[in-house]
């Protein structure tokens, strides 16, 4: 199971899908940009709320290094994400909000990305996400 | 190849043309919030009790001309 894409506005500087956030009671789906730079998934906080994500027991907070600086944030259990088609459950992310213009809130970090075969072809502007089982 | 139909993705450009500037709330076909901020999407589906509602943004022209974080610029050496 897996998809292509093509990549935003015909090249591959922002690899961008569509992925299904659930949490207890609620569905949202969002744009996300997949970050191969950022160590964890980021959610903002009126999504963390929305989706009534409850706090992660084994790390309540992680500390980020972000432009601005360090900073501590709450770290949550998303229920289930799906992107591609392909389905992780109870995925740490952090609760940080991205300020505006940026055009998405959600960040995949590492810990999705590693669960996955994410291929890129530049070249192509194409990238594809892939079960690696 | 883009995993959406392209009717869809057709439907969703219609509605981004409309709204340029704006964060939508959308589920199935129905325009449920459009606001200038993520927030307020996020806070009215709340409110409404709405399961299942996808939340984009239709960006301007300039800012179709940025990257994520930076502005991107091709200098010429």
């Amino acid at each position: 199971m897996g998809f292509s894409f093509w990549c935003a506005n015909g090249n591959c500087r922002k690899l961008i899908s569509r992925v299904k956030l659930q949490g207890k009671r609620y569905t949202v789906f969002e744009d996300a940009l997949i970050d191969t730079g950022a160590a964890f998934t980021v959610v903002p906080p009126e999504t963390a709320e929305f989706l009534e994500l409850e706090i992660d027991k084994r790390l309540p907070k992680a500390k980020l290094v972000t432009a601005s600086g360090i900073i501590e944030t709450p770290v949550r259990v998303l229920e289930k994400l799906e992107v591609a088609g392909l389905e992780t459950r109870e995925l740490q992310v952090v609760v940080h909000k991205i300020p505006d213009p940026a055009p998405m809130k959600v960040l995949l970090g590492m810990n999705l990305v590693e669960k996955m075969k994410l291929v890129v072809d530049g070249k192509a502007s194409q990238f594809t996400l892939e079960d690696p089982d | 190849m883009d995993s959406r139909l392209p009717e869809e993705i057709g439907f969703l450009e219609m509605v981004k043309r409309s709204h340029i500037g704006k964060w939508i709330g959308l589920k199935e076909t129905d325009v449920l919030v459009v606001s200038d901020s993520h927030d307020e999407v996020l806070r009215e589906l709340r409110k409404r009790n709405v399961d299942g509602a996808y939340v984009f943004y239709s960006p301007t022209e300039m800012e179709k001309q940025y990257g994520f974080l930076f502005l991107v610029r091709e200098w010429k050496l």
